[in-house]
């Protein structure tokens, strides 16, 4: 039991740190960005390149690989979805897939389709019957500092009262006299660099494809609508949540159970708990809502 | 030469169809389907169900005409009346359980193995069949876009709140354009498994639901005309990938991937440039024939 | 007659309608007025079934209308416009019109496969009344230009044009003058100078006192969700505490 709450907990975090960007993004410009979760691939190439090709300590390699996804994320949106503001939400989504195949394309190209490894080797540790290694431990022990430090940007600076403003309500935030263009730069390089790192400890965790955003995709979409598309810290919990169904579902002898043949579910069908959450999920919160006239 | 112009517009036929789909999901209604590879794998799927269980080829065709429009109706149900965010990410989620489920239980059609399904060893009939597909995909679609039908379709496209103050239900017009274009996507998956041969889950990713929506996005995704352009200059370039990369000396992998860089680059630069893709929706005219 | 029956909904905190009752009579044109966020529009959503009520129902000639279901009140006969007209932008005026009246056989696909004589015959019936209301409306001109390229009193009178293609037993109308040019005004009062005639209900939400006090006969006043006073227009204009809830001051 401690063991599933321990893998719960290293993998939620994994996953937070990424859908928390995707939250925060659509809180501020209301569309759900499918390139974000290319963002982490970015950074974990990035960071791979930092810390495997050109031996830079991990931490630096880590830490400047996110700040540099902040920035292409910045690019990415000064290039293009700046220009596209006043689109729908549905064209938004289009375009974002299309960044999405651009940046797996020119990650592919540059460093071929087979999959990589971070060269590390952390040490195992062991506590109340549960085995995991440093490299988890650090995993949590980022994931909570970064919530932590979004935290204390989001309610404690004047940078993220402006960002809530905006998120709020824009019309009203613009006639405040708050720079929009400015706050949501600051909110592309925040959530670039969270992807980035996300990704990253992704990485370090399993290991490195190009397309390893399609493993995340589902899992870390999952996780932002059981929080709630639009709120920062819900996805978090989202991700806590959804990880302790799958890690749940996952080991319990369902089998035994229900028909006497031990029997649990297979670990491939991870994927399948995430969509079914989702589903849940949206089922429960339509019932609630009503078509509401603008 | 001959053989690859034949196999060339075969598959454009096929892709065509799948680009009509969308049209009607989202060209017309605005409805914004990222699981479209979902109705196409079904069909195909009912062709492998039917080939690994040593069904006849009509059981097949029968699986997966009935089974795509039923699924759709599924996928629907949760999305139903929510904001279009989670319409796509229903979808999307849709068409990837569909895939893992086949990837993940061999008993359907071989898992992560595949299946062979019988070959239409003909390549010109299976090239004729294929066009016969598009030909009345395309009719169907004409004949909706320019109906009373395609009207109010389009009135939910540009606001489906104004669509229910006029008394029509979005939900059920919904639920009849994913049957139409479910059917459809679902017959070309059919014959796509008939024209290749062969099964894998592999050949029903998001890649390929992108495939189409670039497609259709550069085409013009409210014009007929313009999804089968833009449906025959992507896929073309799809299926000539292998011939570039010979020509040029590139490794396969590079230019497999430099055109994928190029279609999501296509996506980004249309919506910036050209929004409404190479081809617009015609006004509809007083004046213009009203059959 | 549309009845409002103690009608509640709030958000949270803030209660946009409190128990608020009206009555509609048919032939006659019911006004409502008050200041900004007093709940008129709130009323009017509740009433096309565009916002589900936490209280109170609503009935037409003594049928109750299920509530948050856009589709049904319409159904039932219930029409709405808007304060920002709602339209198909990228659809030429005369197929807005088109759309406007009760779905044509055409919708069905049905029919349009095995019916086509029957679609034919109804559309073209149905062009012929768009393009009569387009006419009385005066915008038969335009009929083939795209419902943005319009001006934003005209979108007024084209929503108003497509409400009346079907021929709804009660009209809502929201701020249908507001920021539209004193001729076009002229065009509306005609139009629903007509409409009473007919002997159907009408719901005026307007800020433009001239126009209430010139078409209405009672008017409703709604302040911070409740009904603070009702009459004819002269009778308001005589009521000390509706002015003063206009100006602002401490009622």
């Amino acid at each position: 039991m401690t063991q599933i709450l321990v893998d719960s907990l290293v993998y939620a975090a994994e996953i937070a740190i990424i859908a928390i960007g995707i939250a925060l993004s659509y809180s501020v410009l209301r569309f759900a960005n499918f390139a974000h979760v290319q963002f982490a691939v970015v950074g974990a190439y990035l960071s791979y390149t930092f810390f495997a090709l050109l031996g830079w300590p991990v931490v630096a390699s880590v830490i400047l690989g996110a700040v540099a996804t902040g920035g292409i994320a910045v690019a990415t949106d000064r290039l293009v979805f700046a220009r596209l503001r006043g689109i729908s939400p549905d064209g938004k989504m289009i375009v974002s897939w299309g960044v999405a195949l651009f940046l797996r394309a020119a990650v592919a190209s540059v460093f071929g389709g087979g999959a990589r490894v971070f060269p590390l080797q952390p040490a195992p540790l062991s506590f109340a019957g549960a085995y995991f290694t440093m490299q988890d431990v650090t995993v949590a022990a980022a994931t909570l500092l970064a919530i932590g430090a979004l935290h204390l940007l989001l309610y404690r600076t004047k940078a993220g009262t402006a960002l809530r403003a905006l998120a709020g309500n824009p019309d009203l935030a613009r006639t405040r006299g708050i720079p929009a263009e400015r706050m949501i730069a600051l909110m592309w390089f925040v959530g670039g660099s969270y992807a980035g790192l996300g990704g990253t400890l992704f990485a370090m965790q399993t290991r490195l494809q190009p397309n390893m955003d399609l493993i995340m995709l589902l899992p870390v979409f999952s996780a932002v609508t059981i929080g709630g598309l639009d709120r920062v810290f819900g996805a978090a919990l989202g991700a806590l949540a959804l990880s302790l169904a799958q890690n749940l579902l996952i080991s319990v002898d369902l089998g035994s159970l229900l028909t006497g043949q031990p029997w649990s579910v297979p670990t491939q069908f991870r994927d399948f708990i995430a969509v079914g959450t989702m589903v849940l999920i949206l089922l429960l919160r339509r019932r609630g809502a009503t078509a509401q006239a603008r | 030469m001959i053989d690859f112009a034949i196999f060339a517009v075969t598959m454009i036929a096929i892709w065509s169809v799948l680009g009509i789909s969308l049209h009607l999901q989202f060209g017309l209604t605005g409805l914004v389907n990222f699981g479209q590879v979902m109705p196409f794998a079904v069909g195909a799927y009912g062709a492998g169900f039917a080939a690994a269980h040593g069904l006849p080829i009509a059981a097949g065709i029968a699986i997966g005409a009935l089974l795509t429009p039923l699924l759709g109706l599924l996928v629907i149900q949760p999305a139903g009346r929510l904001a279009q965010d989670y319409w796509a990410l229903v979808t999307l989620g849709a068409g990837e359980i569909f895939r893992l489920t086949m990837l993940n239980v061999p008993a359907i059609a071989g898992g992560v193995e595949g299946t062979t399904v019988y070959r239409i060893a003909d390549r010109s009939l299976a090239m004729l069949l294929a066009l016969a597909l598009l030909g009345a995909a395309a009719l169907l679609a004409r004949r909706i876009g320019r109906s009373p039908l395609g009207r109010i379709l389009r009135v939910l496209r540009e606001d489906e709140t104004l669509g229910a103050t006029l008394g029509r239900n979005p939900f059920a017009l919904h639920r009849l354009v994913t049957v139409v274009s479910w059917t459809l996507a679902g017959l070309a998956g059919v014959l796509y498994a008939h024209v290749v041969g062969y099964l894998s889950p592999g050949a029903f990713t998001v890649g390929e639901t992108f495939l189409i929506w670039t497609a259709v996005v550069l085409g013009g995704p409210a014009s007929l005309p313009g999804v089968v352009l833009g449906t025959a200059v992507v896929e073309l370039t799809a299926v000539s990938t292998r011939f570039v990369a010979q020509w040029s000396h590139l490794p396969f992998e590079l230019t497999a991937n430099l055109r994928l860089g190029t279609f999501g680059l296509v996506l980004v630069l249309v919506f910036l440039f050209r929004p409404d893709g190479l081809l617009r929706e015609a006004k509809a005219r007083s004046d213009a024939d009203r059959r | 007659m549309l009845i409002a029956a103690d009608i509640a909904l709030s958000y949270g905190e803030l209660h946009a309608l409190r128990g608020v009752s009206i009555a509609a009579e048919p032939g006659r044109i019911l006004g409502l007025v008050g200041p900004n966020g007093s709940g008129k529009s709130t009323l009017l959503n509740v009433l096309a079934g565009l916002q589900r009520p936490d209280n109170g129902n609503v009935t037409l000639d003594g049928r109750t209308i299920p509530p948050g279901l856009p589709h049904v009140a319409a159904q039932h006969g219930i029409g709405r416009t808007f304060q920002v007209p709602r339209l198909a932008r990228r659809l030429t005026v005369l197929q807005n019109m088109l759309v406007g009246a009760p779905p044509p056989p055409g919708e069905s696909l049905w029919h349009l496969l095995f019916r086509p004589r029957q679609v034919r015959r109804h559309e073209r019936a149905l062009h012929a009344a768009a393009m009569a209301m387009l006419h009385r409306i005066g915008l038969a001109h335009q009929a083939d230009d795209y419902a943005d390229a319009l001006s934003g009193g005209q979108q007024k009178l084209l929503s108003m044009g497509m409400l009346l293609m079907g021929a709804p037993r009660a009209l809502l109308l929201d701020e249908p003058a507001a920021g539209v040019n004193p001729a076009l005004i002229a065009r509306q009062i005609d139009l629903l100078r007509a409409v009473r005639a007919e002997g159907r209900i009408v719901v005026l939400v307007e800020h433009n006192m001239e126009m209430v006090a010139d078409l209405c006969d009672r008017v409703v006043v709604l302040d911070a969700g409740e009904v603070i006073a009702s009459g004819t227009p002269a009778e308001i204009r005589a009521d000390h505490r509706v002015m003063r809830s206009y100006l602002g001051e401490p009622a």
